[in-house]
């Protein structure tokens, strides 16, 4: 009987995936140095322990069927409102990067925020709260503590 | 240090540090930046002390500890005000205070509650401070014995505990530790010098910064996870009087005095956190009542004890912290990586390069506790009325701090990717209930651990391993950490049998 797999054996496959790839990595770096160990030793043996517990942790969600802790994949995000929010979020987090590096912090935050704050107030509280609260992060960081901010 | 006298003169002389104006300020600065992070919903000392580490940056060492020492109390007090008032504990450890707490301040005793938690903090936090300065002297004569294989053993030990005992799937907690560990690895090993795992990014050099990580892990995807529940609106209850009647002053106090043993004893052990100190009170305090049934509808007791627990536990926690260089939790990992940023680290040689800073730290605990104590008793209202602020409007605004204070740490837009990338990591791991922190418990302790492993090796003069069974204290740590393991392990195989017994076909 073929079964969807729960979102943790999804994490199980990964976490084995990743754990196979660093120990390759770690495999490259010298096990023994001069006298000691070489900078690849703990890595190999956390990698091994790593890929051993991600095995592990796979056949644990196989066994455990009918997993209600973590559900499905589709409701890792939630539906509705929450999703969008949160999707908004994540890609608003990423556009702020992207901009930061275009226009710099002032410019960036204000659409940050803005964008965050949108559905909440009038746009104009929006805006004015976003540009405020820039302008006070600014001094703030970048006056009184020194942070140098393009 | 070879005395208590000499611990004595050591704690004046650190009053002299922490009294001076600059530092009471700062003082007072994190304790109120503290509680209102703690009195928000959601968001704990660990998230607070975490964001607001890049505003420590510009103060000297024993200031910024200070102030984050500060931000850590005043949180876990915000967070027994939501839990008393709104019934939503501010971070864990108030879970339990919201039990009791909560259902007095619908009675209309919402200011006793919170005095009572007050006091208890105050009292507990005090006690904690005495013990420090008595065991001070004696712990750090015995660490000061300690080589290499002992530190190894000694942080291993920790971890295990610390890990096994968070999450509810132990599994799922070594993972996270050991991905703590590469995330560690990354940058240049102090052994040898060699660059790991930076898959030719030159920015990561160095390693990846504790603060973003921390930032991002507790901070950005705390944010996230709480953007789910945005719209829930929250009924307030009024504050009146601050102090318990009369008669029930000594069962109170009784309480206190119990949770507060409780808090110092389980601070100093690795593994226990705050909230289990308060878990464990709670339950004490309802054995010992004589009328258990009064417990879940307001018992002052049920608030009392757990949050003298609390603190007590708190303050303790730095004993191990400041002795021995471990942390006893993830919580407290998060101040130990703060330390290390400022260049200090704490272990027995603290208290020979740098006693001033352990005592100033500690006197400016004790000037902490009195500032809440003052604080909270008559801006109890005040308080309240901060955790009105919409979240809506709120979570937009950590954001944006939290992004800011990554950037700041190195003037580094690689840094604020990092924090991105690590904040969604987190919001994910968090939802498939993977314990985010063990991640940095162990981050903070990894390159530590490998160097003490490789010191050790050295010393052992080609014996290899066996180094550590043939000295006594790191052969009885390991042995103990063998068997912890075992019972673990054990326990989460026989669990399995169990499930499958019930599963329909």
């Amino acid at each position: 009987m073929l079964k969807k797999l729960s979102p943790d054996s999804y994490a199980a496959l990964i976490s084995i995936l990743l754990s196979i790839v660093f120990l390759y990595l770690s495999s490259q770096y010298d096990y023994t140095g001069r006298r000691w160990i070489g900078p690849g030793f703990f890595p190999v043996w956390i990698c091994g322990v790593w890929l051993v517990l991600s095995v592990v942790y796979f056949i644990q969600t196989i066994r455990r069927r009918g997993n209600e802790e973590t559900g499905e994949v589709q409701d890792i995000i939630p539906k509705g409102k929450a999703g969008r929010r949160i999707l908004i979020t994540a890609a608003n987090l990423i556009l702020f990067i992207v901009l930061f590096k275009f226009v710099g912090f002032i410019a960036a935050s204000v659409i940050f925020l803005f964008i965050l704050l949108y559905g909440a107030y009038r746009w104009y509280v929006s805006l004015s709260v976003a540009i405020g609260v820039t302008l006070l992060l600014y001094w703030l960081f970048g006056i009184m503590l020194k942070v140098n901010i393009p | 240090m070879e005395s208590m006298l000499e611990a004595l003169q050591g704690f004046f002389q650190g009053f002299e540090v922490a009294f001076t104006w600059w530092n009471i300020l700062y003082c007072l600065v994190g304790v109120s930046v503290g509680m209102l992070v703690g009195v928000l919903p959601g968001l704990g000392p660990v998230f607070g002390t975490a964001i607001l580490i890049p505003l420590t940056y510009g103060l000297d060492p024993i200031s910024a500890i200070i102030m984050l020492a500060g931000i850590y109390y005043g949180a876990m007090y915000g967070g027994t005000i939501t839990s008393v008032l709104v019934n939503i504990p501010g971070e864990v450890a108030s879970v339990v205070t919201a039990i009791d707490g909560h259902q007095m301040a619908k009675q209309g005793r919402a200011g006793t509650a919170l005095g009572v938690a007050a006091i208890g903090s105050f009292i507990g936090g005090i006690v904690a401070m005495i013990a420090f300065v008595l065991l001070g002297p004696i712990v750090v004569k015995v660490a000061l014995k300690f080589g290499p294989p002992e530190f190894f053993a000694l942080m291993l030990f920790g971890l295990m505990m610390v890990v096994a005992l968070v999450g509810k799937s132990l599994i799922k907690g070594l993972i996270a530790a050991i991905l703590g560990m590469i995330l560690a690895f990354i940058g240049e090993d102090l052994v040898s010098g060699t660059v790991r795992f930076t898959f030719g990014q030159l920015e990561l050099l160095d390693g990846l910064d504790f603060t973003v990580l921390a930032i991002g892990l507790f901070g950005i995807s705390e944010v996230l996870i709480a953007m789910e529940n945005m719209d829930t609106k929250t009924e307030i209850l009024k504050v009146n009087k601050l102090f318990p009647e009369k008669e029930e002053w000594k069962p109170t106090l009784k309480a206190i005095a119990r949770g507060t043993g409780i808090g110092v004893f389980l601070g100093l052990i690795p593994g226990a956190s705050a909230a289990k100190s308060s878990l464990i009170s709670y339950l004490v305090e309802r054995k010992a009542a004589k009328d258990p049934s009064r417990f879940g509808k307001g018992a002052i007791e049920g608030v009392a004890g757990p949050e003298s627990a609390n603190n007590a536990h708190s303050g303790s926690a730095m004993i191990p912290l400041f002795m021995l260089g471990i942390p006893t939790s993830p919580t407290v990992a998060v101040l130990l990586g703060a330390f290390i940023i400022h260049g200090l680290q704490p272990g027995p040689k603290m208290f020979e390069t740098n006693p001033d800073l352990i005592w100033g730290v500690i006197a400016s605990m004790l000037i902490g506790n009195i500032i809440l104590l003052l604080f909270n008793l008559p801006l109890a209202k005040v308080w309240a009325m901060v955790a009105q602020v919409p979240l809506k409007l709120l979570l937009p605004l950590i954001l944006i701090i939290a992004l800011l204070g990554a950037y700041s740490v190195s003037q580094s837009l690689f840094d604020v990717g990092l924090a991105v990338f690590f904040g969604i990591l987190g919001y994910f791991m968090r939802k498939l209930d993977i314990p985010v922190a063990p991640i940095i418990l162990t981050f903070v302790l990894a390159r530590e651990i490998e160097f003490r492993l490789a010191q050790s090796l050295i010393m052992s003069l080609d014996k290899g391993l066996l180094i550590f069974f043939q000295r006594p204290i790191s052969c009885v740590m390991m042995i103990l950490i063998f068997v912890i393991l075992a019972i673990n392990i054990i326990g989460a195989i026989r669990k399995k049998p169990l499930l499958q017994g019930g599963e329909p076909e």
